[in-house]
């Protein structure tokens, strides 16, 4: 089965770090025409009868979609896929944009995970990242998520913020791990080329700091029962986040919406950035990869995860056999070797972008 | 033609002075190219030299003119490299000529290479004939550079043609003087031939093409013809004369002509530049003077990046050899680059110029190491030995002692600067010799120096502390005893061999500790921390470290965007590709190049 994930081009106010592709929501026409027009692109596959597992609202700021858009939006896709009965249904929500009315009408439309943008317990952080909300917001949002009957709750962290101390980090995510999520990922803050961020003169934290917050954050979220299963991912046993799975595990998903990416049918498309050609019909679509080597997607995408890789699925794949003369090389500071399996320690990845180009 | 009505010269120049210019103007108004054809600086057709503003080869024209007078001249003219790399060509190229225009920029005024170029004309008995160009310039002023001109070179010049040869202005005049002023050339048609080779080029048709100026005798199609340094003969194939665009054929030239010689030479060391041709049937009794083989000063290793492409290399410096007899080159190798070769180059510009044209000209990513000289060291056992490669240098434990070339430098630079440049050379352990003023604003400062530390970045240490005002020029003085030592440098603790060189004992430390900083710099963090550090003998002196990478890491994954990320990937496999693993550390080309300029 494969996901499908909805991209929701729309934000209040631009981010300054942010460089995804979203627009500003002028007006709920503007929103209703959007939802029609994915509609219709979703009508495309129809007749291909996918069956689906998952299905991910990400933006840009998907909350603001009323109730009756994503009712409309779940809809619609039901009658152009198959969407298992069990499927995980997340949807990105802005805390400044949740209300319980408005999280008790996503339940009824068939949402059951919510993954809250809160990145920091701290005003001023929240401020200097240009966010709407402050964290007693963020913590009432995750309150009216859980009394709605959300049991899947997830919120992203951001950490490396302009100013931040190691000791800022571990007040982040004792904070946020306190509001009794089920999955949290932490980001480390990267400033994009063409985004506000880049053109201003940020006293961020070096390298080194950097990791000693990043490896500080993975103590203490294992000690507080998350587990680690991804470099940026973590979770309650039994809450790893199905939908990013399939991108680390290289199993297709479609995308849907300006922006989006799909990996269907073995071949890796997108749609431009382009709202006003979309809007209008446009066929937007390119597609960047025919050709894909599975052998190396596959090395390159598990050993984020930290299951990491079977080296006999990388071979059968066409991976070359010098797999573990190369990984020794690197060491066991970084490398897990054992037997069939290999995996990144978090050092490793830390540094896994080294590692990955070695391996390639 | 009529000898009378011949004139062979050449013209000298400083870089930027308007020599090529000149020569353009000249070739338009002697219509010797349709203007159509014409294409700016059409004597110096490699890419660099057009870019660079400078000649590399010399090259050699013959142009009609028709004087005021109404009489029918022929005009050969020789253009010289302007730089001392190449001052032997320069010297042949000149005592192939009757005179020289001395071209001298209105704003200027006369520079360290123009004054060596324009003694060595001196010299060889040539008529001068000077000449202020850029007169349209805001900033000439034409009288006080023909003051400097009799001041600092000692001919007459107050009625030097004021030209613009940008402008197009007083060209004529030019070549009036050159008929008025510069005499026919001499010499016996019957006599013996003796020909002076100036110039040599490999065409892959003809084989070698020599340019020659015949000082005795005739030359005909057909000759038997002997190279007197080289002893190889040949038989003449084609004679004739260098038009701009191209060559034409003729039955024979004659004694005071200019031109060239086609023989299927295969080899263009046979065909040395100095050298005198006779014919191999009725030899002369003996050849032109003036003759040497020249010799590389300057050494460096030159290696592929990509150690694949070591045949590609070997091809590339066999052909640039072709055309080139003064670039000497021999395999070695070394155990942090590799295979490769070692280079021996007339000067720094002839090894920038070299390098340059094999990463242009043959597409070839190259490491370079430092530039050496040849040391000459005297052993315990009375032995001495020539060392151009600092991995060779010798134990010190049997070093009797060491002596390193030195050169008699002359630095031309405006009054405001003296003491910049005093600083630098007192820096390079320049000894001061004295100082003289071209005018009340421009000194010109003799100093020796020791070859090695100009070879390094001496003249864009210059270049920065003059704001490019001062020039430059040396001749080699000998050999002079010295402190040396080998400074080796070690990267997480092995020798990086293609790193070592050899530096006066003074200037170790300072020198070790600034290709350490230098290095830590430009090698990028490996997954463990690596020790920098330099060393003589066995003793350390300096050491950076380069700290283990702690993060490098993509974060988040855009809505699936994959592709974006394996391209990232794939691009930091790519540039380790490019990177040469010494031992378990990776070292991108940069960090070999950013050791040859500290002075930045």
């Amino acid at each position: 089965m494969i996901g499908l994930y909805i991209h929701v081009p729309f934000c209040k106010r631009k981010c300054p770090y942010c460089d995804f592709y979203s627009v500003e929501a002028k007006n709920d026409e503007l929103l209703d025409a959007y939802v029609y027009r994915l509609l219709e692109e979703a009508d495309g596959y129809k007749s291909r009868r996918v069956k689906v597992d998952s299905v991910y609202f990400g933006g840009g700021t998907p909350s603001l979609l009323s109730q009756k858009q994503i009712d409309k939006i779940l809809n619609g896709l039901n009658k152009c896929f198959y969407i298992d009965n069990n499927a995980e249904v997340t949807a990105e929500v802005n805390p400044s944009s949740a209300d319980y009315n408005k999280l008790l009408g996503y339940i009824g439309a068939g949402i059951n995970r919510i993954s809250f943008g809160i990145q920091s317990s701290s005003d001023r952080e929240l401020n200097a990242l240009g966010r709407l909300h402050n964290f007693k917001q963020a913590e009432n949002a995750v309150y009216a998520a859980k009394k709605a009957g959300f049991e899947n709750i997830s919120a992203d962290i951001m950490i490396a913020l302009p100013g931040q101390t190691g000791a800022g980090v571990e007040k982040s995510v004792e904070d946020i791990i306190n509001l009794g999520v089920q999955h949290i990922s932490c980001y480390i803050l990267k400033v994009e080329d063409n985004t506000p961020y880049a053109k201003m003169n940020l006293s961020l934290p070096d390298d080194d700091e950097c990791a000693d917050m990043y490896l500080r954050m993975c103590d203490i979220l294992k000690s507080s029962g998350f587990d680690h299963y991804e470099i940026s991912n973590f979770s309650k046993p039994g809450y790893e986040s199905r939908h990013n799975l399939k991108y680390w595990r290289a199993e297709e998903y479609i995308g849907l919406g300006v922006s989006s990416h799909s990996y269907f049918d073995s071949v890796r498309y997108f749609n431009k950035r382009d709202l006003p050609a979309y809007l209008n019909g446009d066929n937007i679509r390119v597609t960047e990869d025919m050709n894909i080597d599975k052998a190396k997607e596959y090395l390159m995408l598990s050993l984020r995860l930290s299951e990491g890789i079977s080296v006999k699925k990388y071979l059968s794949l066409g991976g070359g056999n010098d797999i573990y003369l190369k990984s020794e090389s690197i060491g066991n500071r970084f490398l897990k070797i054992h037997n069939d399996n290999i995996s990144l320690t978090e050092e490793g990845f830390l540094v896994s972008n080294e590692i990955i180009s070695r391996l390639l | 033609m009529n000898r009378e009505n011949i004139r062979n010269f050449c013209i000298i120049a400083h870089i930027d002075h308007g020599k090529s210019t000149l020569a353009d103007r000249i070739l338009e108004l002697t219509s010797t190219v349709e203007l159509r054809e014409m294409e700016d600086q059409l004597l110096d057709d490699m890419d660099i030299e057009r870019e660079r503003g400078i000649t590399i080869k010399a090259r050699a024209v013959r142009l009609n003119y028709k004087s005021e007078s109404g009489e029918e001249y022929v005009f050969n003219l020789i253009d010289t490299p302007g730089h001392v790399d190449f001052n032997y060509e320069v010297s042949r190229s000149l005592a192939a000529c009757e005179g020289a225009v001395l071209v001298v920029d209105a704003s200027q005024g006369i520079e360290a290479q123009t004054l060596a170029n324009t003694y060595l004309a001196i010299e060889h008995d040539l008529e001068i004939v000077a000449v202020v160009n850029k007169i349209d310039l805001p900033s000439a002023d034409p009288d006080r550079v023909c003051r400097e001109i009799e001041d600092v070179i000692g001919i007459p010049a107050l009625d030097a043609p004021r030209i613009s040869a940008k402008m197009g202005t007083n060209i004529r005049e030019v070549l009036e003087r050159v008929i008025s002023d510069i005499p026919c050339p001499v010499g016996d048609e019957k006599a013996p031939l003796k020909a002076l080779i100036f110039d040599s080029v490999y065409d892959q048709y003809k084989g070698v093409i020599v340019y020659v100026r015949i000082v005795e005798g005739t030359l005909k199609v057909g000759d038997n013809i002997r190279f007197m340094a080289t002893g190889a003969e040949f038989q003449t194939v084609e004679v004739g004369y260098m038009g701009a665009k191209n060559l034409t054929q003729v039955s024979e030239i004659k004694a005071g002509e200019v031109g060239y010689i086609a023989a299927s030479i295969k080899d263009i060391g046979d065909t040395r530049v100095g050298d005198t041709v006779t014919n191999a049937d009725s030899p002369c009794d003996k050849p032109l003077e003036g003759y040497k083989k020249v010799n590389p000063m300057v050494f460096s290793g030159i290696y592929p990046v990509d150690g694949a492409k070591y045949p590609d290399l070997r091809d590339a410096l066999d052909k640039l050899h072709l055309n080139d007899a003064s670039l000497s080159f021999e395999p070695e190798t070394s155990i942090a680059l590799g295979f490769g070769f070692r280079c021996g180059f007339l000067g720094l510009l002839h090894m920038e110029i070299i390098q340059e044209r094999l990463e242009r000209e043959y597409n070839l990513d190259l490491i370079t190491t430092a530039p050496s000289v040849i040391y000459k060291v005297n052993m315990t056992n009375g032995e001495t030995v020539y060392i151009d490669n600092p991995t060779n240098y010798p134990d010190p434990a049997v070093i009797q002692s060491a002596e390193e070339p030195v050169v008699n430098a002359h630095i031309y630079s405006p009054s405001d600067f003296i003491g910049n440049v005093m600083e630098l050379c007192q820096e390079r352990r320049g000894v001061f010799k004295d100082m003289r003023y071209l005018d009340e604003s421009r000194a010109d400062l003799h100093y020796v120096l020791p070859l090695n530390e100009i070879v390094y970045d001496f003249f864009d240490a210059l270049k920065s502390r003059t704001k490019g005002y001062a020039s430059f020029d040396y001749e080699i003085k000998g050999y002079e005893q010295s402190r040396l030592v080998k400074l080796d440098i070690l990267l997480n603790g092995d020798i990086v061999d293609a790193l070592s060189f050899i530096v006066h004992a003074d200037k170790a430390y300072a020198r070790g500790r600034r290709i350490c900083e230098k290095l830590k710099e430009n090698i990028p963090r490996q997954l463990f921390e690596v020790p920098i550090q330099a060393a003589i003998g066995g003793k350390i002196i300096a050491r950076e470290t380069i700290k283990a990478l702690r993060k490098d890491v993509l974060a988040k994954c855009y809505g699936g965007d994959i592709t974006r990320k394996k391209k990232l990937l794939e691009k930091q496999k790519e540039g380790k590709k490019r990177m040469r693993r010494l031992g378990s550390v990776e070292v991108p080309q940069e960090a070999f190049m950013s050791v040859l300029k500290l002075d930045e």
